[in-house]
């Protein structure tokens, strides 16, 4: 009996030590598990906000050139222009005081006008695609490219897309295509390019297939993670594809492809 | 040994007052189920064993007050969970319903009021245990603070968790230790009482820490 009690003390001590051991153990494991998530947490806020402010420095300097750039061709397209267009009007104001003033003065002018307005709609293309909005993706690329005589660029479109997407998606795939391009020009060195445009129930896509030497997703998001000198165009392609839940994949084996998606749930439901 | 037993035995009957007072200085800090929880648990504990000293002193059965203790401890502390575990309260409620089943047929039932609530007690103990480990678990998850121990409600927990997990084998043998000798009592009783006096005393830095932080 004695010995049976002695047990049961043994039984109850060592399980209320194991017990409140325990509790101390589970305790001091929350709170410095509690402690290490947190600052897992913080860290990856931190490492979040600063990617947030590296696109949004992106998405500025893109804009800043892109203002310089329009500004430098108003200066040097436009302005040298509209110089000569009011040298030439004084010209022929002097001449229609002497009497001397041909039609084939003024014919020479108003070409000359001609061409001032078309610089002038170029740079307004630029600034503000209104014929994109008007017209759709399709007819705006059509239009840019019919201007580029090397590389070749082909548009195969087999979409609709003034009816499937909507303003803000157009514009910035419009964009997107033509920093793309312009990439692709600049420094790949490709002779030929081809646009496909096409749609399921699910997404938009764009492919870009051309024979220069193209890069693959890693050489890509390596560029893309130099920061500054990544360059203004994928930081600003990287912040519109962001804007609109879409990815982009970059290979080139077989042949340099560039493949974009673009969730059309998500467009409708903006 | 019998100076040991009765010291630790007074404060443990005593430190309830802690919390209490604690409780009462910051009752502009502390949210209503927490308030009620840190002053009520307690004041219950304090009660009872005053009741039964005086019950055990004028050599009347005490495990009435034990019987109604247990409840009303029960009761306050489901309602506590309850607040914690909002989305879970299917739970919580379903866990009182078994607890005041058992205490009603514990007390009328089986013993009787005059029989220790062993099956209630130890069914409080273990209820206890898993809800304190479940706010362990839903504080992780939901890292509500920068520092899990900014949260009043994990120094509850804390304390709950110690208090009836330490005393989990005490409730389950409590039968055999109340009929059996003094030797028993001297050396399992002091657990009982070392737990209570940790569970008021993590209450009470508890309620002083958080409000550090929180002023």
């Amino acid at each position: 009996m004695v010995h049976q009690e002695a047990n049961i003390i043994v039984v109850i001590v060592i399980g209320s030590l194991i017990m409140f051991l325990l509790t101390l153990v589970i305790v001091v494991f929350v709170v410095t598990y509690s402690k290490r998530l947190r600052e897992r947490e913080n860290r990856y806020q931190i490492s979040i906000k600063n990617k947030e402010l590296e696109l949004l420095r992106g998405v500025i300097d893109a804009q800043d050139a892109e203002r310089e750039k329009i500004a430098a061709s108003l200066h040097d397209e436009v302005g040298p222009l509209l110089t000569v267009l009011k040298l030439n009007i004084t010209k022929h104001t002097r001449a229609l005081d002497k009497h001397t003033l041909s039609v084939e003065d003024l014919l020479e002018e108003r070409k000359f006008i001609d061409s001032i307005i078309e610089n002038i709609r170029n740079v307004s293309h630029e600034l503000t695609p209104h014929f994109i909005k008007n017209n759709g993706l399709t007819y705006g690329l059509r239009n840019l490219v019919s201007s580029i005589s090397k590389p070749e660029i082909q548009i195969h479109s087999e979409i609709d897309d003034k009816t499937l997407l909507n303003t803000n998606l157009t514009i910035n795939c419009y964009r997107i295509i033509l920093e793309l391009l312009n990439n692709i020009m600049k420094h790949d060195q490709a002779e030929e390019i081809h646009v496909y445009l096409s749609h399921d129930t699910q997404h938009f896509r764009i492919l870009i297939t051309h024979n220069g030497n193209g890069l693959d997703q890693e050489e890509y998001l390596q560029i893309l993670n130099n920061g500054k000198q990544s360059g203004l165009g994928l930081s600003s392609i990287h912040s519109r594809l962001l804007v609109h839940n879409a990815i982009i994949c970059y290979s080139k084996v077989p042949t340099p492809i560039i493949e974009l998606l673009f969730p059309l749930r998500h467009e409708q439901e903006n | 040994m019998s100076v040991f037993f009765y010291t630790l035995f007074y404060l443990s009957v005593f430190t309830p007052c802690l919390p209490i007072l604690s409780g009462l200085g910051n009752t502009k800090n502390l949210d209503k189920p927490t308030l009620i929880t840190i002053l009520f648990v307690p004041f219950i504990s304090l009660t009872a064993d005053l009741l039964s000293l005086w019950l055990v002193e004028h050599a009347i059965n005490h495990t009435g007050v034990q019987h109604v203790y247990t409840f009303i401890t029960g009761s306050l502390l489901s309602y506590y969970f309850l607040t914690q575990f909002r989305n879970k309260w299917r739970w919580v409620l379903f866990s009182y319903i078994v607890f005041a089943a058992l205490c009603v047929m514990s007390a009328f039932l089986w013993g009787g009021i005059s029989a220790v609530n062993t099956v209630p007690n130890t069914v409080m103990n273990i209820f206890v245990i898993i809800f304190s480990l479940a706010y362990f678990v839903k504080a992780i998850n939901e890292l509500k603070y920068n520092k899990i121990i900014y949260d009043i409600h994990f120094w509850i927990n804390f304390g709950l968790l110690l208090l009836y997990g330490t005393t989990l084998f005490i409730r389950l043998f409590e039968v055999y230790i109340r009929e059996s000798n003094a030797e028993i009592t001297m050396y399992t009783w002091p657990i009982q009482f070392i737990a209570n006096i940790l569970f008021n005393l993590i209450l009470t830095g508890g309620i002083w820490y958080t409000r550090k932080r929180i002023s």
